[in-house]
């Protein structure tokens, strides 16, 4: 590797003092101070930003199939006057070349807040937070396809293999807390179109996978224990700290195996932490109603412990917290038929969930420092697909952002009067990603990571940011 | 390709073609003018000047509208206005937002009126007073001056070295050892002490070999006190079959090996398995390295392939199967911009595996910073675009020619004895005729017709109807043909034929003429003959291929033969040809590939085709996914009917794009399959016949019959001279051959084998040594189809081509040679590739090797050799190792042979007093570095410590991973085995979707992007995959019950245990943790020893090397 990338492989030894320590018991020694004293010793240590950072963690909270703008933040009169006539406009080729006439948005919008922001009847708990949200309405995909578009909004490369935002946002800024990993995604059940990879990090080192969190049990893979007792498994642990602490003894120079031993000083406390901040049974009967615990939906229950669990890892020091969708009877937002039904039911999981989160936030001091995005890969056609779908629409969509670094209460960009294409501040993925970086403090031209003979970024050589959405 | 025909490409934007100033403003009338000013200057200035002016921070696209001259001269799209041509400007075009160009301004549309506006100017003639010239202030942002870049270190001539002398003259071991001494020496370091025997076999073993040291290799080692003992390991080790699986795997990293295809449903591709097999045998084999990179490029083209010694199969061939392991998704909307996102994989893969070059970065401009042009990328580009991916048939090619010839000549003797027969039949045919018109006009006859006739009851069968006839007619059928003296079951057939309703179509007309149709009805029947559309025949002619492509033995024009034989049963001939190419003929074990030339889509694609297990597919852009998702499923049809059937492929979607059509013997084979599909076995009755356009009709040969006197007879007439003229062997028209062919394969004319020994015993013949042919073996492998130029795509915008054409050429950084192979140009690239005279390729490869021995290359970025990969730490060894390289044949095994028998690779790995601050990167090699194993390594020995390692056993198809810890997808395979079946980790799957956790966490690569060097982690993830994974804990109960088994004293348990762990013995301080922790841990239960294993393999030694 070279030299312009931090030494995150073999940490240097400096650790005599903990090389004295003789036979070293887990869980009894103070390692996480070590660890943190010694800044850039350890991958997860917290990293100087660029700038003072507005926001320290953030949520994504991933639209997985794409929602349509026409029917959630974007209205367009037009589509109702116009609904069952052939489109008007050039219609660009779509995956499945079924297109057929103008398709009016089954649902309603009002204005919400202060600030007015239309939101359809959709998104009820989500509208009620409106001036906290920034809606884009000019963001642009570069793929029509699923598994392009899905890797382009994670990595901002269309292609499979690059390291994703969450990656890169781990490797920038490291993580605050002691026993959790820096990046989580927390699944709800369905692998997205492209696969868990466009999660991954890349060719940056592994240290920044994300750890999957999964609703269910286990929380996390090999997170529990296979011995009967814990008692018995951490018996276990200190017999191997003896035997590991004379090799590291033996071999005073060999920083690796010291970083290896700690790794299970660090593995151990994952253990004990994972499932815990996982547990989302001691909270509040109040906050599990809001987050939709108790709903009579499967799926709102799903999306609401994933929510609850996403704050409280927020909480603890994570990173970046990426949610996926779980799969509903509507096979996630991509309704290229039944979209009244599918929507409605999508909508249905993840609006109260979401609404509460950011009213949960709030409530805790922490929407200042969190910074949640809701966005899929791609928008979907203002005509239908066969007689009541949407097929996918990279030429112009909406997401909204709220909380730390974020301007509430903004609209910014515009679609045609269909909302078929960007007319207006034409945005895209590279653009979404420097702000978001701009929000953790970090300039995203110069957080990059050697490989392939240059300096990649996330933005690539793109990326702007735009003031007109941030605080 | 010369330097300077491609250097306009960068400086075309750079220098001053164009008039300016002069003809200023008073060349405009004053309403011109005027609008001008006051609608169009604003415009421009407002919207357009950030990026394209003077004054702009960056100015975009090499574009200038602050000035006429700008706009005149273009920018790196070309020209953007064409005076009076609103329609043609690609600035009205980007400014109007018409969803084929980018648009312009970028962010926010300009209003309606503005567009206009600009409409209306460019319609005027683009009237523009701004006088100022472009001047020199553009420049290309980044110079590219090739001369410049040539002169980068990796680029110059491998130099002859000199060995440097150095102090300590007894150090040394070799060559090797004296580069690495004298720059200790410079520095006044000592080299290391040599390392522990334990830990040297343990280092080398896994080194070449990927597997720790066994307890009995151990014992060996460590007995034998000879000299020469640890060269005696060395040789062993490389002879090992399991040195092939460890170096393929290297390999497999750098080629981003897969099998499936990611997106979003993980498509599985046939017979990846093979290409890993051959690998192994390479490496095996100690295959040469430069014959290596020739098959990797041109496999499929060299004279002589390499043949497998012991199955005589053509191994070259499989070698460019690496090439088409890209990722894929169904149904792009945009197949033109998949395939460049396709093809810039491949490229990406060839740059960096054999000349450690980034030519991927050279898709959208010159390379930033090495001597690669975007003509050379496009170069790479055009090459693929003339190769196809091509299934190819491995087995035994001498064989199958040898066993043909005999074929050939078993199958000439048996049609030659077949058409005596049909001949000598067909004489008594117009006798047969007249008997049976004379029973015909018989009273009972005409009743039983009736009967015949009615319609059929609920649950009745024409056929079982028709027999009945015809037994019912026997009796008296055979008593006149007795009398007629003709042969009764001759008759008895051609009487059954003529009442069924369902003859064949060849001789539906004979039909006609046997009942005594008037000659008009005759014709009519001939007059109703489909055609297809003539375009797509590219001149394939009963007796020519034209201009399509044959790969395989298989194919044959129709006039060749047309006789398709069966393999089995009582019949002799089961279809016939008549027209167009097919395979077959001999055997279904004689396959092929048929390819049209190149075209472009515009309106259906017609053709005829007839056949078994047999596939058609139309190939837009070489797009290898057809069949499978919404678009593009009907770009592929199966065929599997003995009749033609003409195929017509719908392309709306593809119009304009260039394609070629392929006609797929065993066809279902050839296909990326679901989530949980195998290849079938190829079938052994697979056939295909193809042709295009009118198809040969039998019916002028009924029609002249019909016309005769007594046509019946005539007809009868007709078929004995078409019997005559196949026995005599030559002359057959193809009427005739499908006449014979249909009375053969319905059986009318078929000598009865009982009654004809002699034939019999032809057939008999004839199958068994058909059946000497070797069963079909299939690879992935390519072949060339239409050798292509590629432009380059301006911007790497593949909507942007450049008028500008771009010869295939060698890379202009190593003198742009034009390759000139007469094909595709892979095989001139591989040539120069292969060359001893390449910079690039010895260095690179041997600095790969070293890498893999010493943990770091000599050049660091193994993957790099440009200018961001810097430069190597010991430049004369670097050379000097790839000239012994290329003198010693371009031997892999030799090379590590010299690498690990140096003194510096036996060295400790604990670094001398200071080294640490003085060389911390251990650049210099004072001492061996301390390594972690890689994935496979850990897996492979846990395996090896439980005992379930089966490492005898190779090659074959892979084994499925567990993924019971991997969430559920569309795309989810099936589940394998915790413990991989205890196969070697290189035998698992890799699906890229669901590649193993276990081997991900300790950094396997992903499988898609080329990684020469694997990073090394070291994260607490790894630390709760040996704590807690479930395949850990089966292992250790495994190696527990191993261990309990085997029984003895405890010590000596404890010390078996720590010898299968680490290679060496246990020291007492080990002995008494050993007690402890069974004692402490329940005794010597199942579960102690269970735990103990537990924390065997939790212990850092086990996964770390000295």
């Amino acid at each position: 590797m070279s030299s312009s990338n931090p030494p995150e492989y073999a940490p240097p030894l400096t650790r005599r003092h903990f090389m004295n320590r003789g036979a070293m018991g887990f869980g009894s020694l103070a390692l996480a101070d070590l660890m943190q004293s010694e800044a850039g010793a350890t991958p997860w240590a917290p990293k100087p930003t660029h700038f003072a950072p507005r926001a320290k963690s953030v949520i994504f909270l991933y639209m997985d199939g794409g929602v349509s703008q026409v029917d959630s933040f974007d209205p367009k009169p037009r589509l109702a006057a116009e609904n069952g006539q052939k489109p008007k406009f050039k219609v660009d080729a779509t995956v499945f070349n079924n297109n057929g006439n103008i398709l009016k948005s089954p649902w309603e919008f009002k204005q919400y807040g202060e600030s007015g922001i239309p939101v359809s009847d959709l998104f009820p708990h989500i509208a009620s937070n409106a001036d906290d949200l920034a809606v884009i309405r000019s963001m642009t995909a570069f793929s029509p396809n699923h598994p392009n578009a899905n890797y382009a909004l994670h990595s901002g490369h269309i292609l499979s293999g690059r390291p994703s935002m969450g990656a890169w946002a781990s490797y920038g800024l490291g993580t605050e807390s002691e026993d959790l990993p820096s990046y989580v995604v927390i699944h709800g059940g369905q692998v997205p179109s492209g696969g868990m990879q466009m999660f991954g990090s890349g060719f940056l080192p592994a240290t920044h996978q994300p750890s999957t969190f999964a609703t269910g049990s286990p929380v996390l893979a090999n997170i529990i224990p296979r011995e009967k007792e814990l008692s018995y498994q951490r018996r276990k642990l200190q017999l191997l700290g003896e035997i590991d602490g004379s090799l590291a003894r033996e071999h005073e120079h060999a920083g690796e195996i010291h970083s290896a031993i700690l790794n299970y000083e660090m593995a151990a406390k994952m253990q004990m932490a994972v499932p815990g901040v996982a547990d989302v049974s001691k909270e509040s009967a109040a906050t599990k109603k809001a987050y939709g615990l108790e709903a009579r939906y499967k799926n709102t229950r799903i999306y609401g412990a994933q929510c609850l669990m996403a704050r409280r890892l927020v909480e603890r020091g994570v990173r970046f917290v990426e949610l996926t969708i779980n799969p509903g009877n509507g096979d996630r937002w991509d309704q290229h038929g039944g979209l009244k039904d599918g929507h409605t039911k999508n909508a249905l999981a993840v609006d109260q969930p979401i609404g509460a989160l950011i009213k949960d936030l709030k409530g805790r001091g922490l929407l200042d420092s969190t910074l949640l995005v809701f966005s899929g890969e791609f928008g979907r056609t203002p005509f239908a697909q066969g007689r009541d779908g949407r097929d996918h629409n990279p030429q112009g969509f909406s997401l909204w952002m709220a909380g730390g670094g974020i301007r509430g209460g903004t609209m910014y960009g515009a679609t045609d009067e269909y909302g078929y294409r960007v007319v207006e501040n034409k945005l895209t993925v590279h653009d979404l990603h420097a702000n978001m970086l701009h929000c953790l403090g970090m300039n995203h031209t110069q957080l990059t990571y050697r490989y392939g003979g240059r300096d990649v970024r996330l933005t690539d050589v793109h990326g702007e940011i735009v003031p007109e959405i941030l605080a | 390709m010369s330097t300077a025909s491609h250097k306009p490409l960068v400086l075309l934007f750079g220098v001053l073609l164009f008039p300016s100033g002069g003809r200023g403003a008073e060349s405009i009338s004053s309403g011109d003018l005027q609008f001008f000013e006051n609608r169009i200057r604003p415009l421009l200035a407002d919207h357009c000047y950030k990026c394209h002016a003077e004054t702009s921070k960056k100015i975009k696209g090499g574009l200038l509208l602050d000035r006429k001259a700008g706009w005149v001269r273009g920018g790196e799209s070309g020209q953007v206005v064409v005076p009076g041509k609103p329609e043609e400007s690609l600035l009205f075009k980007m400014a109007e937002r018409d969803p084929d160009y980018d648009p312009m301004p970028p962010k926010t549309a300009l209003s309606s009126e503005q567009v206009e506006d600009l409409r209306e100017w460019i319609a005027r003639g683009a009237p523009d007073p701004r006088s100022e010239a472009v001047g020199e202030t553009i420049k290309a942002d980044d110079e590219f001056n090739l001369a410049e870049r040539r002169k980068w270190w990796s680029l110059q001539p491998v130099a002859e070295v000199a060995v440097p002398a150095v102090k300590a003259t007894d150090w040394p071991a070799n060559e090797v050892d004296q580069f690495i001494l004298a720059e200790l020496e410079d520095r006044d370091w000592t080299p290391a002490p040599p390392a522990r025997k334990e830990h040297l076999l343990r280092r080398v073993s896994l080194v070449l070999t990927g597997l720790a040291p066994t307890e009995a290799e151990l014992g060996d080692f460590l007995s034998d006190e000879s000299e020469g003992a640890y060269e005696k390991v060395v040789d062993r080790l490389l002879a090992s079959p399991r040195f092939g699986e460890r170096w393929a795997r290297h390999w497999m990293d750098v080629i981003r090996f897969a099998e499936t295809k990611a997106f979003e449903a993980d498509y599985t591709m046939p017979y990846v398995d093979r290409y890993r097999d051959y690998l192994i045998r390479a490496f095996n084999e100690d295959v040469g390295y430069d014959q290596f990179v020739m098959e990797a490029l041109a496999g499929d083209r060299l004279e002589n392939p390499r043949l497998n010694r012991e199955t005589g199969t053509n191994e070259s061939v499989a070698g460019p199967g690496f090439l088409y392991l890209t990722d894929g998704q169904h149904g792009p909307p945009d197949i033109h911009s998949d395939e460049a996102r396709v093809f810039e994989s491949m490229i990406k893969v060839c740059g960096v595996a054999f000349q450690g070059l980034t030519i991927n970065c050279a898709k959208c401009h010159d390379h930033k910073f090495d001597a690669i042009t975007a003509a050379d990328y496009y170069s790479f580009y055009g090459m693929l675009r003339s190769s196809r991916l091509h299934y190819a048939n491995v087995a035994a090619p001498k064989k199958k020619a040898e066993v043909r010839e005999r074929l050939e000549a078993a199958k000439q003797d048996l049609m030659h004895a077949i058409f005596e027969v049909v001949e000598r039949e067909a004489q008594q045919l117009g006798r047969v005729f007249a008997v049976i018109g004379e029973f015909e006009k018989g009273v009972p006859f005409e009743i039983l017709q009736q009967k015949l006739n009615l319609p059929l009851k609920k649950g009745e069968k024409q056929e079982a109807r028709l027999e009945a006839f015809v037994r019912e007619c026997e009796g008296e059928l055979r008593k006149r043909a007795g009398k007629g003296g003709v042969d009764a079951d001759l008759l008895l057939k051609w009487f059954r034929w003529k009442h069924n309703r369902n003859p064949v179509p060849e001789l539906a007309g004979l039909k006609a003429v046997v009942e005594g149709r008037a000659p008009a009805e005759v014709e009519a029947l001939a007059a109703r003959v489909e055609s297809s559309n003539e375009k797509y025949q590219f001149g394939l002619q009963p007796d020519a291929f034209g201009e399509w492509i044959a790969s395989g033995p298989g194919f044959e024009s129709a006039s060749a033969d047309g006789f398709l034989p069966a393999l089995s049963g009582d019949r002799v001939i089961r279809a016939s040809v008549g027209a167009g190419a097919a395979t077959g003929m001999l055997s279904s074990r004689l396959d092929g590939v048929l390819r049209s030339p190149d075209f472009i889509l515009d309106g259906p694609v017609e053709l005829w085709v007839r056949g078994r297990h047999a596939m058609v597919r139309l190939v837009v852009r070489n797009y290898e996914l057809t069949g499978r998702g919404p678009t593009t499923s009907r770009l592929r049809v199966a065929v599997n009917s003995d009749t033609w059937k003409k195929i017509s492929f719908g392309t709306h979607l593809w119009e304009g794009e260039p394609a070629f059509l392929e006609v797929q013997h065993q066809g279902n084979g050839m296909e990326c399959l679901s989530r949980n599909g195998r290849p079938p076995v190829p079938a052994e009755d697979a056939w295909v016949a193809v042709a295009a356009g009118r198809l040969p009709q039998a019916n002028t040969l009924w029609i002249r019959a019909a016309r005769s006197e007594d046509g019946p007879k005539a007809a009868a007439l007709t078929i004995a001279e078409a019997a005559r003229v196949a026995r005599q062997g030559k002359g057959l028209g193809a009427e005739q051959r499908l006449v014979l062919g249909a009375l053969l394969q319905t059986g009318l004319m078929h000598p009865d084998l009982a009654k004809f020994p002699g034939i019999r015993k032809k057939v008999e013949e004839f199958r068994s040594i058909a059946a000497e042919l070797p069963e079909p073996v299939y690879v992935r492998s390519v072949v060339d189809g239409v050798p292509t130029d590629q432009p380059v795509h301006v911007r790497g915008d593949h909507k942007n081509i450049s008028k500008q054409s771009n010869p295939r050429h060698f890379l202009d950084g190593l003198g742009g040679a034009a390759l000139e192979d007469g094909g595709s140009g892979r095989l001139d690239w591989a040539r120069r590739v292969a060359s001893p005279e390449n910079p690039l390729t010895a260095r690179v490869r041997v600095n790969r090797v070293w890498a893999r021995v010493f943990g770091r290359g000599i050049l660091d970025s193994v993957d790099d050799f440009g200018e961001m990969g810097g430069t190597p730490s010991h430049p004369e060894l670097l050379d000097f190792l790839a000239g012994s390289f290329v003198e010693n044949g371009w031997s892999t095994k030799k090379l590590l042979r010299q690498l690990v028998l140096t003194r510096a690779f036996q060295m400790s790995s604990t670094p001398g007093r200071g080294m640490h601050t003085a060389d911390p990167e251990n650049l210099y090699l004072q001492h061996m570095p301390l390594r972690r194993m890689d994935a496979e390594s850990i897996r492979d020995h846990i395996l090896a410590c439980s005992g379930e390692l089966r490492r005898e056993e190779m090659y074959g198809p892979s084994i499925a991973v567990n993924i019971d810890d991997q969430p559920n997808s569309r795309a989810k395979p099936r589940s394998g085995p915790l413990n991989g079946n205890g196969r070697r980790s290189v035998y698992l799957e890799t699906r890229r979707n669901f590649l193993s956790s276990f081997l991900r966490v300790f950094d396997l690569p992903n499988a898609t992007e080329p990684t020469g060097q694997r990073n090394v982690t070291n994260v607490p993830a790894q630390s709760l995959a040996l704590l807690n994974d479930a395949f850990v804990h089966e292992q250790a109960q495994a190696w527990a019950r191993r261990v309990m088994k085997a029984g003895g004293a405890l010590d000596e348990q404890l010390k078996q245990v720590h010898r299968q762990a680490f290679g060496r013995e246990a020291t007492e301080a080990e002995l008494t943790w050993g007690r402890k922790v069974l004692k402490e841990l329940g005794g010597a239960s199942e579960e102690a020893w269970k735990s103990l294993c537990h924390l065997m393999i939790n212990r850092k030694e086990f996964i770390y090397v000295f």
